[in-house]
């Protein structure tokens, strides 16, 4: 789930800005920046046993999954949210970590390079 | 019409602002990151619709909607489908999935702008079903002789009974027929044929007497010089 697919999808921001390249610009930028904290909150939280940061970085990381059109991530994500009610078996949660981190850096990778240009209205 | 968008992540209020500026016909009057923050906007910004994210931190959405005496037409947006139930107790207009693709936005739009410009639909039965006391219970409409706000609830009465519902009293609005209720006072909804008497200032159901409020008063006048 992690790692067999391209770690973003950003036609669902091109439609939602109607292919319009330099609106699409700005949000492949703030989706970088938010995601580049996002990651660095969740790795802190997991390094100091923080469930509470832990557990608001994983709902702040499903919105944007979702708009980088990783639905798929949702599910997952969802566990490490709510952990508190669903404890995980040892090792889980730290495997689970470790991969929406390694998803991220990835993600992060392919922002840098994105290239609003390459996302054009099918229609026309 | 006048709307507040409210999310706390930045790009989903980005793509919201997209989207309202695409549909047309709302002005944007605000935006906030924080359902505190709209609760503060709002008490000195009416708004006639609010776009709303559910799960914020320091207070929901949800909350905030059961924190304001008056909620505006509002489509809560949410990453999770276990807050319909609630999302549909508090009387939302629409209530929508993120990632929330345009055409399904453009949806609720269409649904708000219906609902703000609809008169109170009547009912096509003349009767309501109420929740109290965990139960549905069947209330006809002519049963009822007038409502009364209490904080997050109403208090419909009956000349026998009275029913303690959760809801506000411009939900009631909306399910009442206006044919048949008027909004007498901020805290007042009475049935018009129910009324016995009434003077410029106040009026009398039953044993009752209840104050027409000023904003009020005209509207209540004018009913009864069609009478």
């Amino acid at each position: 789930m992690f790692a067999n697919r391209h770690p973003i999808d950003l036609s669902f921001l091109a439609r939602s800005v109607e292919y319009d390249a330099e609106m699409l610009g700005i949000m492949i930028e703030m989706a970088g920046e938010q995601l580049a904290e996002l990651r660095d909150v969740l790795h802190l939280a997991q390094l100091n046993s923080d469930t509470e940061r832990l557990r608001f970085a994983a709902h702040k990381l499903k919105s944007t999954a979702g708009l980088l059109g990783r639905r798929d991530l949702l599910e997952p994500l969802d566990l490490l949210e709510d952990m508190h009610l669903r404890p995980m078996l040892p090792g889980e949660q730290a495997e689970l970590v470790a991969n929406v981190l390694g998803w991220a850096d990835r993600a992060l990778d392919a922002l840098a390079v994105a290239e609003p240009i390459d996302y054009t209205d099918p229609a026309t | 019409m006048r709307c507040l968008l409210v999310d706390d992540d930045a790009l989903a209020r980005l793509i919201l602002e997209q989207y309202v500026q695409r549909f047309g016909g709302f002005e944007i009057v605000g935006t906030c990151s924080s359902a505190i923050e709209a609760r503060t906007f709002l008490q000195s910004n009416p708004v006639d619709a609010l776009f709303l994210d559910v799960e914020m931190p320091g207070m929901t959405g949800l909350e905030l909607l059961y924190l304001l005496p008056e909620p505006p037409a509002t489509v809560l947006f949410t990453s999770k489908k276990e807050y319909a139930v609630d999302a549909f107790e508090v009387d939302v207009v629409d209530y929508l999935l993120k990632p929330v693709p345009y055409s399904r936005f453009a949806q609720a739009a269409e649904r708000v702008v219906r609902h703000l410009s609809a008169e109170p639909a009547p009912s096509e039965e003349d009767y309501v079903y109420i929740k109290t006391n965990g139960k549905l219970v069947k209330l006809h409409l002519r049963e009822i002789a007038y409502i009364e706000a209490q904080g997050d609830y109403v208090l419909i009465c009956t000349p026998t009974e009275q029913h303690l519902v959760h809801g506000t009293m411009k939900a009631m609005e909306r399910k009442l027929p206006c044919d048949d209720f008027a909004r007498v006072h901020r805290s007042y909804i009475v049935r018009l044929d129910r009324i016995d008497n009434l003077d410029t200032t106040s009026l009398v159901v039953g044993r009752t007497t209840i104050s027409i409020g000023a904003s009020y008063r005209n509207d209540v006048l004018a009913r009864f010089e069609t009478f």
